[in-house]
């Protein structure tokens, strides 16, 4: 036969077991939220207490009272030492040492009231028993104050000055949300410690026969606390598609920039097959005007109009495909054709200054999950920065080689090698660094970008002077996975 | 002993070649087409008539080298050069070493026809005069080398071991095989045919 104190207990242990499953999940998945993890500890702790409360309540003698204190010394030991923490790392202001006083100053209650014999702050002689929500709950009647008490009062006290201490703190920092989060979270702890010391006080000096209930105003700071690393998890998914917004966006940007470096070349390619059409239909008329039209030499020009025509457009669609702008997405893609299309980019532009391009992969490496478009921004990238180092050095040997193998069970790895200068030292570990150039001409932008990119693939992109001249980068790409 | 006048057109683009072959055949001009300036190189030679037309941008050894090592071989086949691109130094250094011409590929066809056929004239009339000077005798050619350095008849004399008045014959024989009136007119016409 259960009352209301019955439902009252189980629902405020249940509640806060499952915020604290809830939690306990949040940090798994992601292990820098620990603010989640302390607030996973704290609300076991008050699932105790809950259960402790009701173990007094329900306590036949005072024994078995005292029995019970025990444990909801535990408890509320776990409580406070998780507020303690999650105050620290969840508002990241205040004195730290405060917080140390009073995990200390707890700890010697738990260590009195569990080494020692039972009641060694406050001891119960006598048990009264009163109604509660029309149900009968053990009360103390008389009991001895022990100076262990003490020591409990003083860390409620010291408590709530390392809380308001963190919390005034917190509301004068400048970022937005600041004051919300102080007003909020450090009222809520403060309220409800201020609501249990009172409480705490009332039944241990005997002023008020009251079963202890402390665990439900407990469960109104775990909901203050509950929302706002809620909004937390949503502002940072906000900032996380952002974040991946401006990266897309940058992407486009550098993208734009290295075509608009080669836009020369590119011209000049098109102008090929251009001139090429121009001239077929020029013949074309010369040949019709004639009596007797050679038919066969006509068909022939007419084919190899066609085929500079598409010629023409697959320059185009292939700059086409690299001035999108779209965001990240995955797919499996061969390594070779892409290699092979970007290569065609730099093709002329090599060409013109004298510079070989050379591209080697394995027949059987398999396909990469890979943005095609974002990927070849790389090795673009890559490439021009290569044709570039290679043609400053004015180098005997005029090479840039482009490789991709595989290097691990989930990885392949690409490597563009020049023949050039190499990296000053100087300049080695900067290289990734925005603004970091050492072109007259260019941002910086290219290499930063890069490797945004190649991470956002969970790839590596580093780079490395080569032993006899130039300058090595290497990119990995994860392998995808194969279609189910 | 010459060849037919031939333009000939180099491009590694072979369908560009091929269309700029087709275009030179139907306006009536033999041409033949070339992927690379090795091949054109090894196809010309002194006997070559006509003139080259050709990409700067070759890939490999490319235009400015190919005219080069023609004039290395005193090659003297005009050249007009092709381009993808405005580009000014390379054109200046062109046309410094003597090409003809210098366009953009897609240059209107009436342009493109009067460079060619003005590189045409101009071998044709680098021709005539070569059939002149090819009509001199190796003793004349010599004498004239010497009329060209500015020496005097008494010095040229001297230095091949011959009389004056053999050297003033073979002057006068010259001037009459290559048709000019005076020495300063000779001397100019050598300097074209590339006498020194």
């Amino acid at each position: 036969m259960h009352g209301t104190l019955f439902v009252v207990w189980t629902m405020v242990g249940a509640t806060s077991l499952t915020l604290a499953a809830v939690h306990g999940i949040v940090w798994l998945l992601d292990r820098r939220r620990s603010p989640n993890l302390a607030f996973c500890l704290l609300a076991v702790a008050v699932a105790g207490i809950a259960r402790t409360e009701f173990g007094l309540a329900r306590a036949a003698t005072v024994e078995e009272y005292a029995q019970w204190l025990r444990w909801f010394y535990v408890a509320s030991f776990g409580a406070t030492a998780g507020v303690v923490l999650f105050v620290r790392l969840y508002f990241g202001t205040g004195r730290v040492w405060l917080g140390w006083v009073v995990v200390l100053l707890r700890g010697l209650v738990v260590a009195g009231n569990v080494l020692a014999p039972a009641g060694s702050s406050w001891q119960v002689v006598r048990l009264d028993r009163i109604p509660v929500f029309g149900e009968l709950a053990a009360v103390s009647a008389d009991a001895v104050v022990r100076p262990l008490q003490w020591v409990a009062t003083s860390a409620s006290f010291v408590f709530l000055a390392y809380v308001f201490d963190a919390t005034v703190a917190l509301w004068r920092r400048p970022e937005r949300d600041a004051r919300r989060k102080a007003a909020l979270v450090g009222g809520a702890i403060i309220g409800t410690r201020l609501a249990a010391t009172l409480q705490a006080q009332l039944i241990v000096w005997g002023i008020v026969a009251m079963p202890v209930m402390v665990s439900p105003a407990f469960l109104i700071m775990l909901a203050a606390m509950t929302y706002e690393l809620c909004r937390d998890i949503v502002a940072s998914a906000h900032i996380e598609k952002e974040a991946h917004r401006l990266r897309d966006e940058l992407a486009h940007v550098a993208r734009v920039g290295t075509l608009g470096e080669l836009s020369g070349s590119l011209a000049h390619e098109l102008n090929q097959p251009l001139g090429a059409i121009l001239r077929n239909a020029e013949a074309a008329k010369m040949l019709l005007d004639r009596h007797t039209p050679d038919l066969d030499e006509l068909r022939a020009i007419v084919a190899d109009i066609r085929a500079d025509d598409q010629r023409a457009a697959a320059i185009i669609e292939r700059m086409r495909g690299l001035l999108k702008r779209k965001s990240l997405e995955l797919h499996a893609v061969s390594l070779q054709p892409l290699v092979q299309e970007v290569l065609a980019l730099v093709r002329n532009d090599a060409a013109a200054r004298r510079v070989t391009l050379d591209f080697a992969m394995p027949e059987e490496l398999p396909p990469v999950a890979a943005d095609r478009v974002q990927v070849s921004q790389v090795l673009l990238n890559l490439l021009v920065n290569g044709i570039d180092a290679v043609s400053d050095a004015n180098a005997t040997v005029r090479r840039v080689a482009v490789e991709a193998r595989r290097t691990g069970p989930r990885t392949v790895e690409v490597t563009v090698a020049d023949s050039g200068h190499g990296i000053s030292p100087e300049i080695l570990p900067r290289v990734f660094e925005p603004f970091v150039t050492t072109k007259a001409k260019g941002l910086g932008i290219g290499l930063a970008v890069s490797r945004t990119i190649v991470e956002a693939h969970g790839g590596r992109l580093w780079a490395h002077n080569n032993d006899r001249s130039g300058a090595t980068f290497r990119f990995t790409l994860p392998i995808a996975e194969p279609a189910t | 002993m010459s060849e037919r006048p031939t333009v000939h057109v180099v491009d590694d683009d072979a369908s560009f070649a091929r269309a700029l072959g087709r275009l030179l055949g139907a306006h009536g001009l033999h041409a033949r087409t070339f992927g690379s300036g090795a091949e054109v190189l090894a196809q010309i030679t002194l006997a070559s008539r006509g003139c080259v037309v050709m990409d700067l941008d070759l890939p490999g050894l490319g235009g400015l080298e190919v005219q080069q090592r023609l004039a290395e071989r005193r090659v003297a086949l005009p050249i007009v050069f092709l381009t993808g691109r405005g580009d000014i130094p390379s054109s200046v250094r062109a046309m410094r070493q003597g090409a003809v011409d210098f366009l953009e590929k897609n240059a209107p066809q009436a342009q493109l026809l009067a460079a060619v056929s003005r590189a045409l004239a101009a071998d044709a009339a680098r021709s005539s005069l070569y059939n002149r000077f090819a009509n001199l005798t190796g003793r004349e050619l010599e004498i004239l080398r010497h009329v060209v350095r500015g020496r005097m008849n008494k010095q040229i004399a001297a230095d091949l071991g011959i009389h004056e008045r053999t050297v003033k014959l073979h002057r006068s024989a010259i001037t009459a095989k290559l048709g000019v009136r005076s020495s300063a007119e000779l001397a100019s016409l050598a300097r074209d045919a590339g006498v020194s």
